[in-house]
């Protein structure tokens, strides 16, 4: 089973994408905080401690990469794992996200939420053990 | 020629004394200085010397050899009869008298002849007329040489010995009356004719010169001697010479027999390069040099007595009035019409009271010809000049070659595009003009890509940005542009070269890359919509929502599929305009081609047993390793490979083999699907083009797979094309260079 404290902390700009994600990810069967801005994860991340960060790079505010940026920078978080799941297939945002040490990069429009999904579960039970 | 004082002179004393002694006898009756020899003594001297006047003042014309003649027989007759009437004895007397015949019987002949010349009879004519006188003549002095039958005997009077007439006398009068009417009707004849009155004054002389003396004569030597037997009076032989008296006092009074305009012409006109008419009376045409018959294309006999303005009907008045000078024209006796330069020039000589004009014509044809000559070749030139200015002048590069590929033609706008100075470049091969880069980064050989082609396809041939094509410029910077190359033709069809405009098409690729920008931001802008729709749409699908009724089930899987194609084409859409601005990167690594290819093919088994076709592959032998962008390569192959699985119906086969040539690896994708419409074949890579029969076979499909596989065919340094026939499959093949591709930076690559 699931870490129940422990959420998936999921930042992505489009409201109705998030929904979608947090839906799908509850049923599930896993904790799901949500936000649109890398501001708003920054207070969330003060209060809590996620098991896993669902990152799309296209922010309003801080963008993604610089937030990953900051993310690293900090001891407590150096070890979270990261996914990216954005629209851009920019080789230097792949690039740059490899660097800052994230598990996978997806690009939203070739994958299906199912297949992300399955991945998440293989990395949050893997990190279990 | 003038006459000499001196003869003029001699002439005045003659005519003089001729009148004196007339008056004499008219006077005092026979005088005995009139009856003494000497008076034919001066007849003598006096005849001979006008004889030399008349004829060293014109010896050519016949006129005046004539006169002289008859001038030469009276002085032979007058000396003879001065030998004779100054005889001792009575036979000497008539040697003499016989001697003189020649004289007394030629003359009047003689001055017939100068009547049949000066008349201007047909010659016929006039050697009929001349030839019978002339035989009754020479008849006439055999009968006074060798009989008593016209000169009986000369018998001596207290003035010496005179002749007595025989029998046959009064035949010889006839002869001489004969002669003489001939004459008068010749000259009357021709008075009443001749509108030129001074031939009129002139023929009106001579029938005087005629008349009287053979009215007075006949009587004083005929008639007299006859009724008066040995009364002798020397009127006759006085009033003989009144006809040439007369003759000389025209020649002094008017010119006549002298170097009148009409004779002295001939010697300074007629080797005239000029065309020379000469007018007296009225325009008529008197006179006409060799030069004018030919450019007349004339006769002088049918020019002769023509109106000037037959020739030269644009004459004004005033041309015949003053000097004159002016381009005009000549019409010849066939019609032509030639240009010619006319100078009139009146004469009027008061001393020899001759009037008249003296044309001179130019004919101008030559030099018309050489100024319509001159003038082409100056528009020529003109031409040439501007078309030269033209296209120094014009914006787009324009340079030629030779049939040797050298550059004879580097306008300015091909200097400042590629920074090389004509003077640098014109001579040199075509290689060395322009550095032109192809898709793969690589500078291509214009000589054998662009200019050979043109040569030996004899058609014009284009390359430009829109397929990648770039000039580096002198600062080595790419410029997008257009080059169109044409052969070049002499008239009659051969070629001789090949001309190449090079236009800056910066403006057009911006604009395309403004184009291909909007694109790519909407197609951004509508993946975030299309991931909604998707991913809810699995949600509903999964049952996430409540569980699904068959159809809404089916109904799902539509719209889900919809989406999909969406989200295909916004990809692509992405892919087009990231190589259209030229954004794409290369990231060549080194690859194994046989490995991709099998792996894809791995991929697709199960799509393609799905629609139940064969997939083999076939790669020969173990292919090397080369340093190409594998994510291209993989596009490539896949798209390849997905349209041979896509238009080939069940039971078809895909045949997907790689082998090694010299340079390249090649790869082909064979299928034995519905082909290529051979009339579509060559917009097969064209942006969005599906052909018709896969549009209504297959709904699905972009048009862009091959448009965006070529460019990463060609980026990577290698080329693409295809075979197909319709309705029995196609089979695609490409290069991968052997040597690798160039490295491109990109911001993006191919999703």
């Amino acid at each position: 089973m699931n870490d129940i404290s422990k959420p998936i902390l999921i930042i992505e700009d489009e409201p109705g994408l998030l929904e979608a994600v947090r839906l799908k990810l509850t049923k599930e069967g896993f904790p799901v905080l949500g936000c649109t801005t890398a501001e708003e994860a920054e207070e969330l991340m003060a209060k809590t401690e996620p098991s896993l960060l669902w990152l799309d790079l296209f922010l309003p505010g801080i963008p993604g990469i610089e937030f990953l940026q900051k993310l690293r920078a900090d001891e407590k978080w150096k070890k979270l794992p990261v996914i990216v799941v954005s629209n851009s297939g920019s080789p230097e945002k792949i690039r740059q996200s490899r660097e800052l040490g994230v598990e996978t990069y997806f690009v939203k429009a070739d994958w299906k939420l199912e297949e992300i999904i399955d991945v998440v579960r293989t990395i949050l039970s893997s990190n279990k053990k | 020629m003038p006459i000499p004082s001196i003869s003029r002179g001699i002439i005045y004393v003659s005519m003089f004394l001729h009148f004196y002694a007339v008056a004499e006898v008219a006077v005092a009756g026979v005088g005995a200085f009139l009856q003494s020899p000497f008076v034919s003594l001066i007849v003598a001297v006096l005849n001979g010397f006008l004889a030399f006047a008349v004829l060293t003042r014109n010896p050519r014309a016949i006129l005046n050899r004539v006169y002289a003649f008859a001038a030469l027989s009276i002085f032979w007759w007058a000396a003879c009869e001065y030998m004779s009437r100054s005889s001792f004895a009575p036979q000497q007397a008539l040697v003499w008298e016989r001697m003189g015949s020649f004289g007394y019987i030629l003359a009047p002949l003689i001055q017939l002849w100068f009547a049949l010349y000066f008349v201007g009879i047909k010659r016929v004519l006039r050697i009929a007329l001349g030839s019978f006188f002339t035989i009754m003549s020479v008849g006439a002095i055999a009968f006074v040489w060798f009989s008593d039958l016209v000169v009986a005997q000369m018998t001596k009077f207290p003035w010496g010995y005179l002749s007595v007439p025989g029998p046959l006398f009064p035949y010889l009068l006839s002869l001489f009356a004969l002669q003489a009417g001939v004459a008068i009707l010749l000259y009357l004849q021709f008075m009443t004719v001749t509108k030129e009155r001074s031939k009129r004054a002139q023929a009106l002389l001579l029938f005087l010169g005629v008349v009287v003396p053979v009215t007075i004569g006949f009587y004083t030597d005929g008639i007299l001697p006859l009724i008066h037997q040995g009364a002798y009076f020397e009127l006759g032989s006085l009033t003989t010479t009144l006809n040439i008296l007369l003759i000389a006092w025209a020649m002094v009074r008017f010119g006549f027999l002298g170097v009148g305009i009409e004779i002295a012409a001939p010697f300074v006109l007629a080797t005239l390069a000029d065309a020379v008419f000469v007018l007296g009376d009225e325009r008529k045409i008197v006179y006409v040099n060799r030069a004018a018959q030919k450019l007349a294309s004339a006769e002088e006999s049918a020019l002769f007595n023509s109106n000037i303005k037959e020739f030269l009907p644009e004459l004004p008045d005033h041309a015949f009035t003053s000097f004159f000078k002016q381009e005009s024209y000549l019409m010849d006796a066939e019609g032509h019409r030639i240009p010619v330069m006319v100078l009139s020039q009146r004469i009027a000589d008061l001393a020899t009271g001759t009037r008249g004009n003296v044309i001179t014509v130019q004919d101008l044809s030559e030099i018309k010809e050489l100024q319509e000559r001159e003038f082409h070749a100056r528009s020529d030139a003109e031409a040439l000049h501007r078309g030269a200015a033209l296209i120094e002048a014009a914006a787009e590069g324009i340079f030629s070659v030779d049939m040797d590929f050298k550059i004879n033609l580097w306008n300015k706008a091909m200097e400042n595009l590629t920074g090389i100075p004509s003077d640098q470049i014109v001579g040199k091969d075509v290689s060395w003009g322009m550095d032109v880069t192809d898709r793969s980064q690589k500078t291509i050989f214009l000589k054998e890509q662009v200019f050979q082609k043109v040569m030996d396809t004899k058609k014009a041939v284009s390359i430009s940005f829109l397929d990648g094509y770039f000039l580096l410029n002198k600062e080595n910077k790419k410029v997008a542009v257009a080059v169109t190359a044409s052969p070049l033709y002499h008239d009659n069809g051969k070629m001789f070269g090949v001309v190449a405009v090079v236009s800056d098409e910066t403006k057009e690729f911006e604009a395309d890359r403004t184009k291909s920008e909007f694109v790519s931001i909407a197609s951004h802008q509508l993946r975030t919509p299309i991931s909604t729709m998707k991913w809810f749409s699995e949600l509903l699908m999964a049952g996430d929502a409540g569980p699904l009724a068959t159809q809404q089930q089916e109904f799902m899987k539509e719209i889900y599929a919809g989406i999909g194609r969406m989200a295909d084409l916004v990809t692509m859409l992405l892919n087009v305009s990231r190589i259209e601005q030229d954004k794409l990167a290369v990231a060549p690594e080194p690859t194994d081609i046989a490995q991709l290819i099998h792996k894809i093919g791995e991929e697709l088994r199960f799509d393609v047993s799905k629609r139940g076709l064969t997939l083999e592959v076939q790669v020969k032998e173990k292919l090397p390793i080369v340093n190409v962008d594998p994510r291209l390569m993989r596009f490539v192959i896949e798209n390849l490979m997905t349209n041979a699985m896509r238009y080939t119906p069940t039971r078809g086969t895909i045949t997907v083999s790689a082998a090694k040539s010299r340079e390249f690896i090649e790869v082909n994708v064979a299928d034995t699907g519905m082909g290529i419409p051979q009339q579509e074949q060559e917009k097969v890579f064209q942006k969005f083009f599906r052909a018709t029969n896969a549009k209504d076979s297959v709904p699905e499909g972009t048009g862009l797979g091959l448009f965006i596989a070529k460019y990463a065919v060609e980026v990577s340094g290698g080329k693409i094309w295809f075979l197909s026939r319709q309705g029995k499959g196609t089979v695609f093949s490409f290069t991968i260079p052997l040597a690798g591709s160039k490295a491109k930076e990109g911001l993006k690559q191919l999703s």
